[in-house]
């Protein structure tokens, strides 16, 4: 009954001719095409539903006028980089994620690729001028689940491989072997990999590949040399979250070596009000969406005492194989 | 419920027809149709008629999220390609008289021609399309901008649908009212054989609580003496409960027969039982 995904792609006029619309373009043969004066006359419509889009995504090729690099927010993990900075490169993620703060933040479910990225290569070197710049390209979007599509981690590894003082992490769920083979190793690139239990990711991730070929991915990365990060976050409350937690980090270091990790992330779910507002509406069926969260400081967690003890377990358990200096944990009371 | 707006009668006729519509008492002076599950309603001419069309109709009978909004009529092309009685499902409308785009979502497959349709505040006899610019398949009418931006007070942009029949190539040709009800006729099957099934699918999303749960918790909620705030936090509880483990009205009443029994005299009372239904349900 609906359609595939990006059976329909909206393009600014402006861009229509941007390489990067073209190569983009090139790998969807049989989709329909519509032009647009502005990403946001589409992408920023009010009554939108975001759930009912994600069945079928629209895809939406746009031009980036300014704001190319953001400072990272304090809810963001900065890893203990001082110069911590991240880019929207794209907006909106393939994958479905029930707790992803993206469908609190958006109003559409249809994803936006920035085409012109030659303005962001510039903001990044008139950066580098006064300092290191530490560089997060996958907040905003899974970049590297759209790799075979855009390109843009390829690219963006060539940018880092020609600028020393910059760093990037590439977040990401994907399980795409092919596209970690496709680029070169580099000192200052990071790949960073998200997991979380089975039952999470059969449950409450929908679309995206499962733990196992996550780890599969992940061993590929490392033995072609990467700079391997793991962000266990959000971790998810269930009566079971423990055993299934526990048992995720047993499989993923008995495969993965736990030396050639250079740090992990951890964090418990935590979200704005404004944003559960919006996802308890889009989601009433989503056990994640409807849990009873408490509330203060304009953010809903799952209780300090709680969060408390999650947090705690789940460093017990990951520092097995990860040194505890090496496990960097999002602190709710210091906003970082 | 599915809504249908067309401008004149002519176009409303075959659909009348398909579904055995009945005429019901006029809305604000719109002519008006319904069998219960199908509304119908013939707007006029223009773009302003149109919204104030539906907007009467929309005040009267509010549609919910499983109900989908169809506007159905005829336009004119300058396109040679298409032929008279070629059905075009819109992906954009553009307002000629304010210059503005909308974007219904397309989320459903379909074997329809995909196209813009041009919304102008006049006939049109001339080459419009040549304002639009757009490479692609463009026809013009003269109501659907008036009937996305007020169905978009309603409706969400996965529930309306735009269809337009060519009737004409701009000539200025005149248009008997039995030529455009034939050539409506010709498309009443195809639109509305396709949406039926979507409106079902979209009929599938339902609330979270059921009727009974929804009495079950308004009965907990008096015994217990909440205040409002503890209202809404009993059902976001319940709402857990449900979506995590399917349900709850049975574990639920258990509780009220074993554990509370009678209502509680004080809030203080209920607040007690209510930190043990949360420990409980959690």
């Amino acid at each position: 009954m609906y359609n595939p995904a990006f059976s329909h792609i909206y393009i600014e006029k402006e861009i229509i001719t941007h390489p990067n619309t073209t190569r983009i373009l090139s790998g969807f043969p049989g989709s329909r095409k519509i032009e647009i004066a502005r990403y946001m006359d589409v992408f920023s419509r009010s009554g939108q539903d975001f759930v009912m889009q994600k069945r079928s995504p629209s895809l939406i090729l746009a031009k980036k006028y300014d704001n190319f690099i953001y400072k990272g927010a304090p809810v963001c993990q900065d890893f203990g980089n001082h110069h911590f900075y991240y880019a929207t490169l794209v907006m909106n993620c393939i994958y479905d994620c029930e707790y992803c703060f993206l469908q609190g933040m958006y109003p559409s479910a249809n994803i936006v690729i920035f085409v012109n990225l030659e303005d962001y290569f510039s903001s990044v070197e008139k950066m580098l001028e006064k300092h290191p710049v530490y560089l997060c390209l996958s907040y905003d979007t899974d970049l590297m689940a759209l790799e075979h599509k855009t390109g843009y981690v390829r690219e963006w590894v060539s940018f880092a491989g020609q600028h020393q003082d910059l760093v990037i992490e590439v977040r990401t769920k994907s399980a795409s072997i092919k596209a970690v083979k496709s680029l070169p190793p580099l000192e200052n690139v990071i790949l960073a990999w998200t997991l979380t239990p089975d039952t999470v990711q059969k449950n409450h991730e929908h679309n995206t590949p499962p733990l196992q070929q996550r780890i599969s991915c992940i061993k590929e990365a490392v033995n072609r040399g990467f700079r391997v990060r793991i962000c266990f976050d959000p971790l998810i409350y269930s009566k079971d979250w423990l055993s299934s937690f526990s048992e995720m980090v047993d499989t993923v270091f008995a495969e993965v070596p736990a030396d050639r990790i250079i740090d992990a992330g951890l964090g418990v779910f935590r979200i704005s009000r404004d944003y559960l507002k919006r996802m308890r509406k889009n989601r009433p069926g989503s056990a994640i969406t409807q849990y009873p969260y408490e509330y203060d400081n304009g953010v809903y967690h799952y209780g300090r005492k709680l969060s408390g003890s999650m947090t705690e377990s789940a460093r017990d358990i990951i520092s097995k194989y990860i040194p505890y200096e090496k496990i960097y944990i999002w602190k709710e009371a210091e906003g970082r | 419920m599915i809504y249908i707006f067309t401008a004149l009668y002519c176009e409303a006729k075959p659909v009348i027809q398909y579904f055995d519509l009945k005429r019901l008492p006029d809305i604000n002076g719109f002519r008006f149709f319904s069998d219960g599950a199908v509304n119908l309603l013939i707007t006029g001419t223009g773009a302003l008629n149109a919204a104030i069309g539906v907007t009467a109709l929309c005040s009267v009978h509010s549609p919910n999220p499983g109900d989908i909004l169809v506007n159905i009529g005829i336009c004119g092309t300058g396109n040679p390609d298409l032929k008279t009685g070629s059905l075009i499902l819109c992906n954009k409308i553009v307002d000629l008289g304010a210059y503005k785009a909308y974007y219904p979502d397309m989320l459903f497959k379909h074997s329809f021609i995909e196209g813009t349709v041009l919304t102008s505040p006049v006939p049109v006899t001339g080459r419009t399309e040549g304002y639009n610019g757009d490479s692609g398949v463009t026809v013009t009418d003269m109501e659907a901008s008036g009937v996305f931006h007020a169905g978009a007070v309603f409706f969400k942009t996965h529930q309306m649908f735009f269809f337009k029949i060519v009737s004409d190539h701009q000539s200025g040709e005149e248009l008997s009212s039995g030529k455009v009800s034939e050539l409506t006729e010709a498309n009443t099957a195809p639109v509305f054989g396709w949406i039926t099934p979507i409106h079902g699918e979209l009929q599938g999303i339902q609330n979270v609580f059921s009727d009974d749960e929804k009495l079950l918790l308004k009965q907990l909620s008096e015994m217990l003496k909440l205040t409002v705030t503890m209202q809404h936090q009993l059902n976001q509880v319940m709402r857990y409960h449900k979506t995590r483990y399917g349900g709850f009205a049975d574990k639920l009443r258990e509780f009220i027969a074993d554990e509370l029994k009678q209502p509680c005299k004080t809030k203080n009372e209920g607040k007690k039982y209510f930190e043990e239904l949360r420990k409980r349900f959690v």
